[in-house]
């Protein structure tokens, strides 16, 4: 080959080469500045880049929203749908990792100009005072081009020419995509928030437990964080103001909630300068410290509040006083007022007694006239127990005073104790509910929906216990002292009564090799189908939901919180914690097994949680 | 700037279109303004040391010939030219002793300083160290011995001067040119414009595949096992010293090749530098292999007129007689090899390794002159060894050697080189090597393999060199054309995906984690 064609034939390579690439990052387009036309997976795109990815999102889909909250990451956690409720507005919530005052000004003008916007909800965070301007050419946290007035060709190029292994890692994560999010989807594209069902699933309980499980609020590292851009981010949220005035945008100030161990990071003076400098701009609602800082269970990380504080800012934000909001939440913060406010962070105590309850569950299953035995308890025997519940000072709740207790605040007794029956056997209604009326005993009794009013097992020749049908619940629920649960439709299967099937379901978990679609489809359908009956016999939304056999994960709770259910129950022994506000706190409640060898002694350890394993 | 800068190719590449589009006579002006340009980029306070050295070897070369043509008087004259040259050589020689040796001498003095009572130490200087001053000060200081001992005539047209004192693809490491040489290539370029672009295009990307998929993937395991030697252990230790050594040669020789290859594009070919080091038989090959430009000019300006120096003369009568035999001989030899490896690793830098660095190549290098005799005397003996089998020893012994003499280059200090050495006696853990450590260093399983993949083709790529005495291009050319483009897509394919994208990738799975 001669020099002129080796010449030709290199550059017609590397020109091949170059078109591979980019036609590469153009279909996998792991930012999203490209359409995403292969995926289409826009909650991958967000992590990777959420600035850009976000905004490419957006000038398609603009027209469904009306209303912004912007701002870093802790943002996230201003709830969408509360808004949405409160205001009968459409947000989005423009949340970036890292975000300077900066990032939200370009953005904003951005959205001002270009969408419809009424609302915006602009979160100035303590940690905007240490950085601003941090914007780079960094293609994970660069801005669109069409949001910071970038060259467009410098831009996109940057994205034609990204490293293939962007491209490549967004198709393995494909593969390995699951329902819920994982490290690599982490944001909810309709909402714009952070995907956080995993999080918001896991049950809450003791400040050890918790600790055990994120250790980092136990030793949160001590060092100073230096305000010195406090001017810059009060300037840029000046031009924000200005801007909204200009275009008749409604604006909504906030200050989101900081861990206590955080905010002791910050100089005293260098916050009081921020605040103080923020109310000369504009009025805004702060909830950067109060009793709820202080109580590491409201917050993901040592940085992010949970939703569930998130929840309650809207709240207090709107007035809502039907839910449960700590009552140093939140300020309304004016020039006149600021000095006062940011003086009362010294003041603030925190007492876990004014949030948390801790109390036993006991489970019960089937009872029977006389003899004890290792699944049954004797009638005699429920008897005892129900006197010496009462006698030691125990006062048996119902589920919907628990409920309340998290979710509104309400009052619960001292030393609270459930009681709690699983499947649904007639002799829950023939012995146990005489006893229960008789002993102003409230209890609550998860039924199989498959099995309700039957004797033999779904309709086959195997004879089961029998168990009460809808008009022996209906009795018992009108009581008012009885509440019915799920203990799944069919969830809860009897192996050796189903014959010729390869899987059975022995409980909620998915089986081994199922198809996750599929499992979530068969899981979904379950429960409506189960919640549905309840409802329809007995007129009211079940609360609760007992798993079959304990057994339960992630994914399910998850799915339950989807399709409504309130409160689940294992079968882990243990006590339990409940924390107003944290609905969390009533995942797979933990629950002390009484059957027909129980002890007086034992039931007593059980009540006074001595009772150890 | 580095030559892996984005910046760098585009105005590489700039460079090369335009200077085919201007008429020829005023190229080497192009060149000229490329390379000031390129200097500029690095900050404006090191071109007062370049435009410096240019002005002081270029008057001073005008002043030998103006010397030469105006005194008749041969002795005077002589002393004149001598004064000149060797004022000139001081000069610059001390230009470049205060940026880069000042500071380091006047600490190491500090002590001493006190004790003979000076009162304070010899103040420090902090200097910024220009960029390629030991490159271009060598380069000029030899253009004015070449005019001293009239091999050519002084230059009269200073941009031209300049441009040989600057010339940008050699001014951050080398080659070393001879002012000849490099200007007779420049006035001179190989007319075919095609072939040009061609070698231009296959040294440097041979470059940069050396220097961004080999040498700065060995980089990040050698610092990771250095950063912990005591850690890791003797074995792991000798690993990052030989992974140091393919690093080196790959950083220093790729850097070389990018160097060679914009060069070629303008048709001037430069200085061979390096020629296949790994295949040196002997530590004295080794040394005529590597950075060969150094080599030599240590060898033109410093040993042959310090072998010819009275002292030394005297001191070669003084052997011969007084001790006599082949010993006798060699002594002043010796002598003045041993004093041009001091020279060599004082070049290198401002610390003690490095003349230990010097001293460890003259002691062995010295010793395998005089025993000469006696290895002569083994090889007939054993003369059942074949020749190639002798040349494989001598191979693997000159590897041996220079793998050890890394330690010093490596380390951070003399005694740090002697630890870690010890290391491999002392604490050498074995097992690390097999343990899975080789993976916790930052680099991946698939960086290993590709690294390990490219030094292997390199190393039979040179094998080929060796054996057949052609360039691996050349042995290229010779097959099909369908290969050819084929080597050519793996290569631009290797380098982009594992040279310029390393780095840059941030999985997203980490992203998140960081928010």
């Amino acid at each position: 080959m001669n020099a002129k064609k080796w010449l030709i034939r290199s550059a017609c390579t590397a020109l091949a080469l170059v078109m591979l690439f980019a036609g590469f990052n153009i279909l996998t387009d792991p930012m999203g500045v490209f359409g995403d036309p292969l995926f289409d997976w826009y909650s991958y795109n967000m992590t990777n880049n959420p600035r850009a990815a976000k905004i490419a999102y957006l000038d398609e889909h603009h027209g469904e929203y009306d209303s912004y909250i912007i701002g870093c990451s802790s943002t996230s956690s201003f709830p969408v749908d509360a808004f949405n409720e409160y205001t009968g507005a459409s947000f989005y919530n423009m949340i970036m990792y890292g975000a300077d005052m900066l990032d939200v000004e370009q953005i904003s003008a951005y959205l001002i100009e270009h969408y419809t916007v009424k609302n915006l909800v602009v979160n100035v965070f303590l940690l905007n005072g240490a950085i601003y301007d941090q914007e780079s050419d960094n293609i994970l946290s660069n801005q669109h081009a069409k949001t910071n007035g970038e060259n467009p060709l410098a831009f996109y190029s940057r994205y034609l020419f990204l490293d293939p292994r962007y491209g490549a890692a967004k198709i393995t994560s494909k593969i390995k995509d699951t329902y819920l999010n994982q490290t690599f989807d982490v944001f909810n594209v309709k909402t714009g928030t952070y995907d956080k069902r995993k999080r918001d699933a896991e049950p809450i309980g003791s400040t050890e437990a918790y600790l055990e499980a994120y250790p980092g609020f136990g030793d949160y590292p001590v060092y100073t964080i230096q305000m010195n851009k406090i001017d810059e981010t009060m300037a840029s949220v000046a031009r924000i103001k200005a801007m909204c005035e200009e275009n008749g945008v409604n604006l909504t100030v906030v200050s989101a909630p900081v861990y206590i161990d955080h905010f002791k990071c910050f100089v005293p003076e260098q916050v009081e300068y921020f605040f103080t400098e923020l109310a000369k701009v504009t009025d805004f609602w702060d909830f950067t410290l109060s009793s709820a800082s202080c109580e590491m269970r409201y917050f993901y990380d040592e940085t992010h509040f949970r939703n569930n504080l998130g929840y309650m800012a809207a709240g207090r934000i709107f007035g809502d006083d039907d839910m449960y909001i700590p009552d140093d939440f939140g300020a309304y913060v004016t020039s006149d007022n600021v000095g006062e406010h940011v003086a009362s962070f010294a003041s603030v105590t925190n007492d876990t007694s004014k949030y948390t309850v801790r109390f036993p569950v006991l489970m019960y299953h089937h009872l029977a006239d006389e003899g004890d035995s290792s699944v049954t308890v004797s009638t005699e025997a429920f008897e005892r127990q129900l006197s010496l519940i009462r006698e030691w000072g125990y006062v048996p709740i119902t589920l919907e005073e628990l409920y309340n207790y998290v979710t509104l605040g309400t009052a619960l007794p001292e030393y609270p104790v459930l009681i709690t029956f699983d499947d649904g056997y007639t002799s829950n209604y023939e012995l146990a509910y005489p006893l229960l009326m008789k002993y102003n005993t409230p209890a609550a009794i998860f039924v199989i929906g498959v099995s309700v009013g039957k004797d033999s097992y779904k309709d086959t020749d195997h004879a089961m216990n029998p168990h009460f049908g809808w008009g022996e619940a209906a009795e018992m629920v009108e009581s008012g002292l009885i509440t019915i649960g799920s203990h799944t439709y069919d969830m809860h299967q009897w192996a050796p009564f189903e014959e010729g099937k390869d899987a059975v379901r022995e409980n909620i978990l998915r089986l081994e090799d199922e198809d996750e679609d599929f499992y979530i489809e068969f899981l979904r359908a379950d429960i409506t189908r189960s919640m549905d009956e309840i409802e329809s016999a007995l007129g009211e939304t079940p609360l609760a939901l007992a798993y079959p056999g304990g057994a339960w994960d992630e994914l399910a709770q998850a799915m339950l919180n989807e399709l409504g259910v309130k409160m689940t129950f294992s079968t882990e022994v243990g006590m339990n914690t409940v924390i107003k506000g944290l609905p969390q706190s009533l995942y797979a409640l933990k629950r002390y097994n009484i059957n027909g060898d129980t002890t007086d002694e034992a039931l007593k350890s059980y009540l006074d949680g001595s009772f150890t394993q | 700037m580095s030559f892996t800068t984005p910046t760098f190719v585009i105005a590489a590449v700039t460079s090369v279109v335009l200077y085919y589009l201007i008429p020829k006579r005023t190229r080497p002006y192009l060149l000229l303004a490329a390379s000031l340009g390129f200097y500029l980029a690095g900050g404006w306070q090191a071109m007062v040391y370049l435009v410096g050295c240019g002005l002081l070897t270029y008057s001073a070369s005008l002043g030998i010939d103006a010397v030469r043509a105006k005194i008749e008087d041969s002795s005077r004259a002589k002393f004149f030219c001598k004064t000149l040259a060797a004022g000139c050589i001081f000069l610059c020689f001390g230009l470049l002793f205060a940026v880069k040796y000042w500071d380091w001498f006047a600490v190491l003095t500090a002590d001493a300083m006190l004790k003979l009572g000076f009162g304070a130490p010899l103040p420090t200087l902090e200097l910024i160290v220009p960029l390629g001053i030991s490159f271009y000060t060598f380069k000029s200081v030899g253009y004015v011995i070449d005019v001293y001992r009239k091999k050519y005539p002084a230059e009269r047209n200073f941009a031209r001067h300049l441009l040989f004192v600057s010339y940008f693809p050699q001014i951050v490491q080398g080659p070393i040119s001879r002012r000849n040489e490099l200007m007779d290539a420049i006035d001179n370029p190989s007319p075919d414009i095609a072939l040009n672009l061609k070698c231009g295009i296959q040294t440097a990307l041979r470059g940069y595949l050396k220097k961004l998929v080999i040498a700065d993937r060995a980089a990040v395991a050698v610092n990771a096992i250095l950063g912990d030697p005591e850690g890791y252990g003797g074995a792991m230790v000798l690993m990052a010293i030989l992974l140091y050594s393919i690093q080196l040669y790959c950083d220093f020789s790729g850097g070389i090749d990018m160097a060679r290859g914009i060069s070629l594009a303008y048709g001037v070919e430069m200085t061979e530098n390096f020629r296949r080091p790994l295949f040196a038989s002997s530590l004295a090959d080794y040394w005529r292999r590597w950075h060969i430009t150094l080599g030599s000019w240590m060898r033109d300006y410093v040993f042959y007129p310090l072998s010819l120096s009275k002292p030394l003369i005297k001191f070669g009568k003084f052997t011969r007689k007084r001790i006599g035999g082949k010993l006798g001989k060699i002594l002043p030899t010796s002598a003045a090899t041993f004093a041009i490896y001091i020279f060599i690793g004082i070049w290198h830098g401002a610390s003690f390794k490095y003349i230990a660095f010097g001293f460890w190549n003259g002691i062995l290098i010295t010793a395998s002159l005089l025993l000469e005799p006696l290895f002569l005397r083994v090889k007939e003996k054993l003369s059942f060894i074949g020749i190639g089998a002798w040349r494989v020893i001598g191979i693997l012994r000159t590897n041996l050697i220079v793998v050890a003499g890394r330690y010093l280059t490596r380390a951070a200090t003399f005694t740090t080189a002697l630890s870690l050495f010890a290391l491999l006696f002392t604490n050498p853990q074995f097992g690390r090597l097999f343990d899975g450590s080789l993976m916790g260093l930052g680099l991946t399983f698939e960086d290993w393999i590709i690294m390990l993949i490219c030094a292997l083709a390199l190393a039979l790529f040179e094998l080929a060199e060796e054996i057949t005495g052609k360039d691996m291009f050349t042995l290229i050319d010779e097959r099909p054309a369908a290969l050819q483009v084929a080597v050519i897509a793996a290569v631009l394919i290797v380098l982009v995906v594992f040279g310029i994208y390393r780095g840059d990738y941030i999985a997203s799975e980490f992203i998140y984690k960081q928010y």
